[in-house]
C-alpha cells in the first residue's frame, strides 16, 4: 500500500499534466496532511507553492485542484464535500468553491485524496478514474453539450451508473468568468468561476468510480461517535425546518429583516417574497428529498414544474441564493421561471449568484440610462422581466451579442469595460459578486463579505448565529457574556470575534470534508471539539480543538497572503457605497448602514494583521509556521510586483461613493 | 425480524452503506455493504436493495455447501465465510439480487471469493438506525406485508434494471 502513516486518507494523489498526458500517482506528503488537513487547506498550500502570483488564471500556468478531506467517504454526517481550488478568473485572486454530492467520497474510494490538473490539453479530453485505471480520453463528442447530457453520456459509455462526474457546460468552455463545475447530478462548485479554468484547460469532465475502502484509525469509536452526531443533528431544534425546506426556508425569515437583496441591493425586502418562499417551493413543486453523501438532513430536493410556460422543468439544488439571485434581486416573483433559470444554470454551467448579479447589474444600468440602446441587443431590460433573464443566461453562456459577451466577464469587470459611472452599480468585493445578504441588516455579514478570502462571500465566516438570533447556540459556543449583542444582527459588538472564529472553523470544515449546512454552522452540533474527535478517530493524528484552531488560522492566513501577493491590502476590504453610505430602506434594517469601521480594527487585531495595511504581521505568520510567507510578502511589496499586479486585476474597485445625482 | 424497504422515502445518502460496511468490514467501503442503493437521481430512481422479507428463502435451498448458508433463529440467513466457495448459486436464486459476490483475497473456503449478504446485525441493523427518512425499517417476520413488499421490490428492481439496460448500463454485478 501507500505507506502513508495516517488512516482516513487514501495516502495518494493524482497529478495530471494535460499537455503531455502524463499521469502521476504520487504519495501524499505527510506534512500537507498534518499542517493543512486536506480539502481546502491542502489546495491552498499547493496554490501558494505552485501557482505564481503573475499567473494568468486562464493560462496553462494556473492549476485546478479537486480535493477531498480526511472525513470524506467516512461515516460522519455530510462527509462528502468536494473542494475545488485554483486561481479565480473572475477575481484574479485566490479562488475556491465547494460542492456536495457524491464525488469526493467516490474519489477517496478510488484511492485518491486529490487531483491536481496542470497545463492545457491540445484537444478536449476527460479524465476517467476507475480505481487503478486513470486515463485521459477524448471528449470532442461531448464538447459543446450541456451538463446533463454530458453526465448521461459519460455514464452510458462507461456502462456504469455509479460513475460520479464533475463536468463543465458550454459556459466553462466559453470561458465565462463565473462558470461552474457541476458535480454529481446538479450540485455546483460555482463561485469564483473555476469552471472557466477547466474550460481553458480543455478538460470537459472528470469521471470517477471507486470500489475500494478507507481505512479508519478507530472504526468502533468512529462509528459510535458518528452515529451520536447523526442523531444529535436529527434531534436539533432546527432540523425540521432545514430538512423540509433546505436553504429556501430562509426567504421568509430574511424578508422582514431587510436582508433579502432586492433590485440589485436597492432594497432589502421583496414584496413578492411569499411567491419565492421555501413553503411555496415545497407545496407547489416538490418531487422528493435527496441527500448528499452520508447526510441525515437532505436539504437538497428535486423540484418539477408541471404546468404553464415552464412546464417540464426539473430543477434540483435550488438554494436560497438562487431564489434571491434569479428572483428578488432582479425583481422576479415568478417561481417557475426561477426554477427554469436554475435548471439552465446547472445545464449551461453557470454560477447562479454571479449570473443573477450580472443580469441585475444590466437591469440597473438600463434603469439609470447608462446602457445605450444599441448595447441592449434588442432586449427589454425592465426589472422583473424573467424572459429576458432566461434569454440572457443563454447568451452569457455563449458570449453572444454585446451584452452576453460583456456580462460573461462578470459585473465587476463589465463595469470597467463599460465605464460611464457603471461602477457604482457593480455590487462586489474583490471582484466577486455579493451574495444574498445585506451588511446593513446583518453587520457581521458585511464584515464577512469584506474579509472573505475569495471576495464577497457569506460562506467563509458563515455567521449564522446572529442571522435570526440564536441565543442558546451563541452562549453554548461563545459564552453568555457576549449576549445580547452577539445575537443582535444590527449590533457590531463582538462581531469581529464571530467572523474570525467562523473563518477559522470554516477553513477546518472545508479541509475536513464535511458540510457547513449540516451540523457545523447550521444545526450547530459539531464545533471544535467534536470536529477534533472525529478527525482523530478517523486519522489517528493526535489532535484537539486548540490544534485545529491553529490549522484553521494557518489556512486562512495563507489565503490572505496569496491575495496580498497581488497587492490586496486593507484598501480592498471595502463594501460598495450602497452598504456603507445609503441607509437601508427596508424592514428591521431601515435606516441602518454597515458600520465596517466599528468592526474592522478589532478584526485585524484578533487576526494579528497590521491595522494600517491589513497584511498578516511577521509574528503572526511565524506563530503559524508560515515564516516563508512573510518573506515572500515583503519581497512582493518591496519590489513593487504586488502593486503592479493589483493594477492588472481587471475589475474596477467597488465605488465608495454614490453616483453624483444621489449625493 | 426482517427489513422492509420503502424506496419512495430514500434520499440516496448512502449512510446505510457506509455504516453497514463499517460494522461488518471495519472500514468505510460501500462496495462491500450488504445493502446497496441503486440510484439515478435524474430519473428519480432510488432503490435500496437488501435481503428482502421473503419466506421461501430460495438461496438456502440453492446452496450446495453444507453449512455455508444457514437460517438463524432471528430469521436472518447468514453466510459462514469459511465454508462459502463463491459458487454463486444463492446469488442466482435470489430474485431481488440481495446477495453479491466479491473476489477478496483470503476470504471464503478457497481464499479467493465470498458472497456477502445482510445478517440483520444481530437484531439492531445499522442501516435502520442511520436511515433518517425511514426508507429501511424493521418488521416482524412473515407478516403479510412482507410478501407484498417483496413482490413490489422485485418489480421495482426489474424496471430499474430495464431502464438501465436501455441506457447501456450494466445493472447488476454478474459473476464472471
Amino acid at each position: 500500500m501507500s505507506g502513508f502513516p495516517w488512516a482516513g486518507y487514501a495516502g495518494r494523489y493524482l497529478r495530471v499534466n494535460l499537455t503531455t498526458g502524463e499521469i502521476q500517482k504520487l504519495p501524499l506528503p505527510v506534512r500537507w496532511a498534518e499542517e493543512f488537513l486536506g480539502g481546502n487547506g491542502i489546495g491552498t498550500k499547493i496554490l501558494w507553492d505552485e501557482v505564481p502570483a503573475g499567473a494568468n488564471p486562464l493560462g496553462p500556468e494556473n492549476k485546478l485542484i479537486l480535493s477531498a478531506g480526511p472525513l470524506c467517504g467516512g461515516p460522519m454526517p455530510n462527509a462528502g464535500r468536494l473542494e475545488v481550488i485554483g486561481k479565480s478568473p473572475l477575481t484574479g485572486l485566490y479562488g475556491d468553491s465547494n460542492a456536495g454530492g457524491h464525488f469526493a467520497s467516490e474519489m477517496k474510494f478510488a484511492g485518491y485524496d486529490l487531483i491536481v490538473l496542470e497545463e492545457r490539453a491540445p484537444e478536449p479530453v476527460y479524465l476517467l478514474i476507475k480505481d487503478e485505471t486513470v486515463e485521459l480520453r477524448p471528449a470532442s463528442h461531448i464538447w459543446g453539450c450541456g451538463v446533463f447530457e454530458s453526465e448521461r453520456t459519460l455514464q452510458a459509455e462507461n456502462h456504469d451508473l455509479q460513475i460520479k462526474t464533475a463536468v463543465i457546460g458550454p459556459a466553462g468552455e466559453n470561458l465565462v468568468r463565473f462558470a461552474s463545475i457541476q458535480v454529481t447530478f446538479r450540485r455546483s462548485a460555482a463561485r469564483t468561476g473555476l469552471g472557466a479554468v477547466m474550460g481553458a484547460k480543455n478538460l470537459k469532465a472528470i469521471a470517477v468510480r471507486g470500489t475500494g475502502g478507507i481505512p479508519l484509525a478507530d472504526p468502533e469509536r468512529l462509528q459510535q461517535l458518528a452515529y451520536r452526531l447523526h442523531m444529535r443533528i436529527r434531534k436539533n431544534e432546527f432540523f425540521n425546518g432545514c430538512h423540509q425546506f433546505g436553504t429556501p426556508g430562509l426567504v421568509a425569515l430574511m424578508h422582514p429583516m431587510g436582508r433579502f437583496p432586492t433590485r440589485n441591493f436597492q432594497y432589502g425586502s421583496f414584496e413578492g417574497f411569499e411567491d419565492l418562499s421555501g413553503e411555496s417551493l415545497r407545496e407547489q413543486h416538490l418531487v422528493r428529498d435527496i441527500s448528499c453523501y452520508s447526510c441525515p438532513v437532505g436539504c437538497d430536493k428535486i423540484y418539477a414544474v408541471t404546468g404553464g410556460e415552464f412546464r417540464g422543468t426539473m430543477s434540483s439544488s435550488v438554494e436560497y441564493e438562487t431564489l434571491n439571485a434569479l428572483g428578488a434581486c432582479v425583481c422576479n416573483r415568478n417561481l417557475p421561471s426561477v426554477l427554469k433559470g436554475n435548471e439552465l444554470c446547472d445545464d449551461l454551467g453557470l454560477d447562479t449568484i454571479s449570473a443573477g448579479r450580472a443580469v441585475a447589474f444590466a437591469m440597473e444600468l438600463n434603469e439609470r440610462g447608462i446602457l445605450a440602446s444599441e448595447q441592449r441587443d434588442g432586449l427589454d431590460l425592465s426589472w422583473g422581466n424573467y424572459r429576458t433573464l432566461l434569454d440572457l443566461l443563454q447568451r452569457i453562456s455563449r458570449r453572444e451579442g454585446f451584452l452576453g459577451d460583456l456580462l460573461a466577464e462578470g459585473a465587476s469587470r463589465a463595469a470597467r469595460l463599460l465605464g460611464r459611472g457603471s461602477d457604482h452599480f457593480a455590487m462586489h468585493v474583490k471582484g466577486l459578486d455579493i451574495p444574498g445578504q445585506d451588511g446593513r441588516a446583518q453587520q457581521s455579514m458585511g464584515l464577512a463579505h469584506v474579509t472573505s478570502s475569495r471576495g464577497a462571500d457569506h460562506l467563509k465566516a458563515f455567521p449564522v448565529i446572529d442571522e435570526t438570533g440564536y441565543p442558546s447556540e451563541a452562549s453554548r459556543r461563545y459564552g453568555a457574556q457576549f449576549l445580547p449583542e452577539l445575537v443582535d444582527p444590527l449590533a457590531t459588538k463582538h462581531k469581529a470575534m464571530l467572523v474570525k472564529d467562523g473563518e477559522d472553523f470554516g477553513a477546518v470544515v472545508d479541509s475536513s470534508g464535511n458540510c457547513k449546512s449540516g451540523g457545523t454552522f447550521v444545526m450547530a452540533e459539531v464545533y471544535w471539539e467534536e470536529q477534533a474527535q472525529s478527525l482523530s478517530a478517523t486519522t489517528g493524528i493526535p489532535i484537539d480543538g486548540e490544534k485545529l484552531k491553529l490549522i484553521g488560522e494557518r489556512i486562512y492566513n495563507l489565503q490572505r497572503c496569496y491575495n496580498a501577493l497581488h497587492g490586496i491590502t486593507r484598501a480592498d476590504d471595502v463594501l460598495p457605497w450602497r452598504f456603507t453610505k445609503s441607509p437601508s430602506p427596508s424592514g428591521n434594517a431601515r435606516g441602518s448602514v454597515c458600520r465596517l469601521h466599528e468592526m474592522l480594527p478589532e478584526y485585524y487585531a484578533l487576526r494579528g494583521w497590521d491595522p494600517e495595511t491589513g497584511l498578516p504581521q511577521k509574528e503572526t505568520l511565524a506563530r503559524l509556521g508560515l515564516d516563508g510567507a512573510a518573506e515572500r510578502l515583503a519581497e512582493a511589496f518591496e519590489s513593487g510586483l504586488a502593486q503592479a499586479l493589483r493594477a492588472q486585476l481587471g475589475w474596477v474597485a467597488p465605488s465608495a461613493d454614490p453616483p453624483r445625482e444621489q449625493q | 425480524m426482517m427489513l422492509v424497504v420503502s424506496p419512495e422515502k430514500c434520499t440516496g445518502c448512502r449512510a446505510c452503506e457506509v455504516f453497514c460496511s463499517l460494522s461488518h468490514e471495519g472500514q468505510a467501503i460501500p462496495e462491500l455493504s450488504r445493502i446497496k442503493v441503486w440510484k439515478a437521481e435524474a430519473r428519480n430512481t432510488f432503490l435500496p436493495i437488501v435481503c428482502p422479507p421473503c419466506t421461501e428463502r430460495p438461496c438456502l435451498s440453492a446452496c450446495p455447501e453444507e453449512g455455508a448458508l444457514s437460517l438463524r433463529q432471528d430469521g436472518a440467513v447468514v453466510v459462514e465465510e469459511s465454508l462459502c466457495t463463491g459458487c454463486c448459486k444463492c446469488l442466482r436464486a435470489c430474485e431481488l439480487g440481495a446477495i453479491t459476490l466479491h473476489r477478496l483475497e483470503g476470504r471464503g473456503k478457497h481464499g479467493k471469493a465470498v458472497v456477502l449478504k445482510c445478517d440483520l446485525c444481530d437484531g439492531e441493523p445499522w442501516c435502520v438506525k442511520v436511515c433518517q427518512p425511514g426508507a429501511v425499517v424493521t418488521a416482524e417476520a412473515s407478516s403479510s406485508a412482507g410478501r407484498s413488499a417483496f413482490a413490489r421490490l422485485t418489480e421495482l428492481r426489474r424496471s430499474a434494471e430495464a431502464e438501465m439496460a436501455e441506457l447501456g448500463l450494466r445493472a447488476r454485478r454478474e459473476p464472471r
